[in-house]
């Protein structure tokens, strides 16, 4: 009998207490009646935690728990002021939540739209030689990997642009009104590789990237509905592309983008499937599927080893180059995931902050209910019972803030997406998917563990007998717990104010980075000729020089040139450098820029020596370059470079010499901020460009100034057109966009996080001075004077508050390491930001404090030991 | 509120109905293990198709056993049987009959 007594013993813990002694005595009394007929008592006790597990269950199944929730919805009707500012407070909260998430999820979580798109990957060329690590690659390996690699279903490959990007080619659409487009040029299989077919017609064949069989073009769907009022009898038709006539077979569906949403068509790679031996240069990217079976680490082993064949067999160009490989979602998006996901961070302290606020709230509520709960404990109710009312309350009101907030969240994320910045990839994929549903759910249930479970743990303490005799005023939430949490408040505060003061002074130092120039009065728009009839070199140069000087004769036009790439941030190529008679010197990397002339006095950059790129030199004239003041100091620290020659490829009787005829001041080259490299100016003359951004510096309007110069260009080719037109100062603003964007939503969190944390303080302190109320009355009545009182009512609270201080400024300190590489020209350590932050909390703290503790003050001492 | 009986549900309340009064009285009748008939009672006490009191401690102490719990069928248990019934088809004329009996 010993055991089934244990076992009924053990199993009565499982049952409600309210029912335990009388469960108890019936199993064990039957037990016994069992045994003394002879039968199996063992047996018999086998279903007592059966039993007992039932009547548990019956206490939890969801009919109680819909009573539950019925009971909490009237209390939260009975208490507005508490309910809108716990389900507001969460509402805050898990709208900033759900928003980021949301950025998150379509960005770095939900599988790129494409065919099963785990299988999908980028490969790169990487070479230490020339410092590279995830190089374009070049024709001729590509199609060395696609002939020998055992690995892959197929490989494709599309031209190569700044970045990681694809190098989106500006075209011009011919007809009425002519228009600059952006197409990407891509491999025959490349849709096939990506596994996505055509809406309307179909994608390009095997061999449509010969020459004179390429002139086939696929749509965006948005570019089709924008230009071609979504017609579908234009697959089959020509359209006038760059001068000759292309045929549209077909038309890619509505949310097919890869890598930049501004694409508006696609065209084959001409000429690359046949540029076998071009080893150099490297100008397309690769992507590729894997083989079914087929693993990243056997691809990466297999590509290397295809790289060392190459390198035997060329090593005249392959000297030292090796493949990278990498899934395609991380190469899309990879350099966004650390900036998303440190919002992502971010938002979680708001919502932390923001439920420590609602669990205060909670536990002063559960305080002034003490009557009730201790009630409800006298008529049996057990701890586990009151917890569990406690919890769902806090679920109905967890529920009801994350309901407002995913209504938030919707309206911000619509709002995000169409004003986020370009540079974020798959923008188009951001949005409320069903997903952020199981997301909301998700949140709802932790809130309601964070904001219930403290609160519910100390209401279940409560001692029934204490609390009703006592009027329910025993039943009181831990004032330290309660300081507690506001000092956990305070310490995520400051990390967000922290975090938001750097971010915004980096931002800041961005905005009035000195470009080296005057950038206002400056208006920029991009031109590319296209080969017909521009197919000569000469003629490149002359239309540019010609447009410049058109431009010139404007009385309106102070300066005006032309570069390749837009000031600030050109894109430009590269290649290596060698001086004469210093045959120790080969830089490589080395940055170019053809511009016109008049382009460096349009900027206004400073000559320091010699003098600027002139109409005279042209094709015909000696070679020659002018250089910026970093490549000056880098190589000629103690001489005068001016006369000096150098070369872009080895010195040899055939290399062509370029005579150095001045230096100006830097400019910058990859965005306002960015280090300056060495960079030389050729002269487009001489190293013809055919895209090229036209500068105009002018005192006049924006407006007038673009169609001063569509008309100048009208005047020379009617069939141009100009793309991007504006003010330079708008460009700078697109290009600081994202920090921009990061600046706005770090002030954002940490107002939220500031305002919550004060809301919480002033709560906390709020209700210590309700609940002393008798005790103030004590003190008043018997002498402590009106600073006593203010001091034992804030000090307590702000001695929390100041080690919540503490512990996040050591908090800050850690997370301004992790975002250190995104800052700009501010100690990653930035202790005026941090000294600010802490202030600005501090002092509000202090406010917070005093203003509850204030009204404390005006208790009528001999009123409160009455009303005791 | 009426709720659809299970097979083992059903037993335990047409025992009751038969004269079975307590627990191990009705696993008895029933056959059915006390992991079963257990929850059963539970349940139909709640649903308001039994109800129990625990037996005089005097009697008890006579008899040299301790109190039982007295299990009850009330009037409402008795129509939810007979409709279960019926919906069995075990219902001839007014008069049930259990399905034991019937083998």
């Amino acid at each position: 009998m010993t055991i089934v007594r244990v076992v009924i013993r053990a199993a009565s813990w499982l049952v409600p207490s309210d029912w335990r002694d009388e469960w108890r005595r019936e199993w064990l009394g039957e037990a016994s009646a069992v045994a003394a007929r002879g039968r199996s008592p063992i047996r018999f006790a086998l279903g007592a935690p059966i039993h007992a597990l039932a009547l548990r269950w019956r206490d939890w199944r969801p009919a109680s728990l819909v009573m539950d929730a019925r009971f909490a919805a009237r209390l939260l009707r009975r208490q507005p002021g508490f309910a809108v500012a716990a389900v507001g407070t969460l509402a805050l909260g898990t709208a900033a939540t759900i928003g980021i998430f949301s950025v998150v999820y379509g960005v770095l979580l939900k599988p790129l739209p494409y065919r099963e798109p785990d299988g999908l990957v980028q490969i790169w060329e990487k070479n230490p030689l020339f410092g590279w690590t995830e190089a374009e690659v070049a024709p001729g390996n590509v199609i060395s990997w696609r002939e020998r690699n055992v690995v892959f279903s197929g490989i494709a490959w599309y031209l190569a642009g700044p970045d990681r990007h694809g190098g989106l080619a500006d075209l011009t659409l011919g007809g009425d009104q002519p228009e600059r487009v952006r197409g990407l040029h891509v491999s025959p299989n490349f849709f096939d590789i990506l596994g996505v077919s055509a809406r309307i017609g179909r994608t390009f064949l095997p061999g449509e990237d010969t020459p004179g069989r390429h002139r086939v073009v696929v749509l965006s769907d948005g570019f089709w509905r924008r230009r071609f009022g979504a017609r579908p009898e234009i697959v089959g038709a020509t359209v006038p592309l760059n001068g000759r006539p292309w045929t549209v077979i077909g038309v890619m569906p509505s949310g097919f983008v890869f890598d930049d949403r501004l694409t508006d068509l696609w065209i084959p790679a001409a000429g690359v499937a046949d540029a076998r031996e071009a080893r150099q240069p490297h100008i397309l990217r690769a992507i590729a599927r894997l083989a079914p079976g087929a693993t990243l680490s056997m691809a990466q082993e297999n590509l290397s080893s295809i790289a060392r064949d190459l390198e035997r067999e060329h090593p005249e160009t392959n000297r030292q180059m090796s493949v990278g490989i990498g899934p395609l979602d991380d190469w899309l998006v990879g350099r966004s995931r650390r900036p998303l996901l440190l919002f992502l961070a971010a938002v979680c302290l708001v919502l932390l902050i923001a439920c420590a606020n609602v669990a205060n709230l909670l536990m002063a509520r559960s305080a002034a209910r003490g009557r009730e709960l201790a009630v409800r404990a006298a008529l049996g109710a057990s701890r586990l019972r009151t917890m569990r009312q406690l919890l769902v309350e806090s679920l109905v009101i967890a529920a009801a803030g994350t309901g407002i907030g995913l209504a938030i969240a919707a309206t911000a994320v619509r709002l995000f997406v169409a004003y986020a910045p370009a540079s974020l990839p798959r923008v188009n994929d951001i949005g409320l998917h069903p997903a952020i549903s199981l997301f909301a759910i998700a949140l709802t249930l932790v809130t309601t563990m964070l904001v219930g479970v403290v609160p519910a743990w100390q209401a279940g303490r409560a001692e029934p007998r204490a609390g009703v005799a006592e009027g329910g005023r025993s039943v009181s939430a831990s004032g330290r717990l309660a300081r507690l949490i506001v000092a956990v408040e305070v310490a995520l505060a400051v990390v967000l104010l922290g975090s938001a003061a750097i971010t915004l002074r980096s931002f800041r130092a961005l905005v009035v980075a000195d470009p080296g120039f005057e950038v206002n009065e400056l208006t920029t728009a991009q031109i590319a000729l296209p080969a017909t009839p521009y197919s000569e070199r000469a003629q490149v140069g002359a239309f540019y020089e010609e447009l410049g000087a058109r431009l010139r004769a404007s009385p309106l036009v102070s300066a005006a040139g032309a570069a390749h790439g837009l000031p600030v941030k050109g894109s430009t190529w590269t290649g290596d450098l060698f001086i004469e008679g210093r045959p120790d010197v080969h830089a490589r990397n080395l940055k170019h820029r053809s511009v016109t002339s008049g382009y460096l006095e349009t900027l206004g950059l400073p000559l320091i020596a010699g003098r600027t790129i002139q109409t005279i030199d042209r094709l015909d004239q000696p070679l020659v370059v002018v250089i910026n003041q970093t490549l000056a100091r880098q190589f000629f620290a103690d001489t005068n470079p001016v006369g000096t020659r150098i070369a872009f490829d080895p010195p040899s009787p055939k290399v062509r010499w370029r005579t150095i005829i001045g230096i100006v001041a830097d400019e910058p080259q990859d965005g306002p901020g960015a280090p300056i490299a060495p960079l030389v100016y050729d002269s487009v003359s001489q190293e013809p460009m055919r895209e090229m951004a036209v500068v105009v510096r002018s005192a006049a309007p924006s407006d007038q100034i673009i169609r001063l110069i569509r008309d100048a260009v009208r005047s020379m080719d009617p069939q141009l057109a100009l793309a991007e037109p504006g003010p330079l100062t708008a460009r700078i603003g697109e290009w600081l966009a994202p920090q921009q964007l990061a600046a706005a939503l770090a002030t954002v969190f940490a107002v939220i996080g500031l305002l919550l944390s004060l809301v919480g303080i002033y709560g906390v302190v709020a209700y210590a001075a309700a609940t002393r109320t008798r005790e103030v009355g004590i003190r008043v009545a018997c002498g402590a004077t009106r600073s006593d009182i203010l001091r034992m009512l804030m000090v307590q609270h702000l001695r929390m508050a100041s080690a919540g201080l503490g512990a996040g400024v050591l908090a800050a300190i850690v997370a301004a390491d992790l975002a250190a590489w995104s800052l700009y020209g501010v100690p990653r350590h930035d202790v005026l930001g941090l000294a600010a932050s802490s202030t600005v909390l501090f002092v509000s703290a202090v406010i917070a404090c005093w203003l509850p503790a204030r009204r404390a003050l005006r208790i009528d001492p001999v009123a409160a030991l009455r009303s005791g | 509120m009426s709720r659809r009986l299970g097979l083992a549900a059903l037993r335990v309340l047409q025992a009751l109905d038969q004269g079975a009064e307590y627990g191990f009285d009705i696993i008895e009748a029933t056959g059915l293990p006390s992991g079963t008939v257990y929850p059963a009672l539970s349940r139909h006490e709640e649903d308001g198709y039994v109800r129990s009191s625990w037996e005089d401690l005097k009697t008890a102490h006579r008899e040299h056993r301790p109190p039982r719990r007295y299990y009850r069928i009330t009037p409402e248990g008795k129509r939810a049987l007979a409709a279960a019934l019926a919906e069995l088809g075990l219902v001839r004329g007014g008069r049930s009959r259990t399905a034991r009996a019937k083998a």
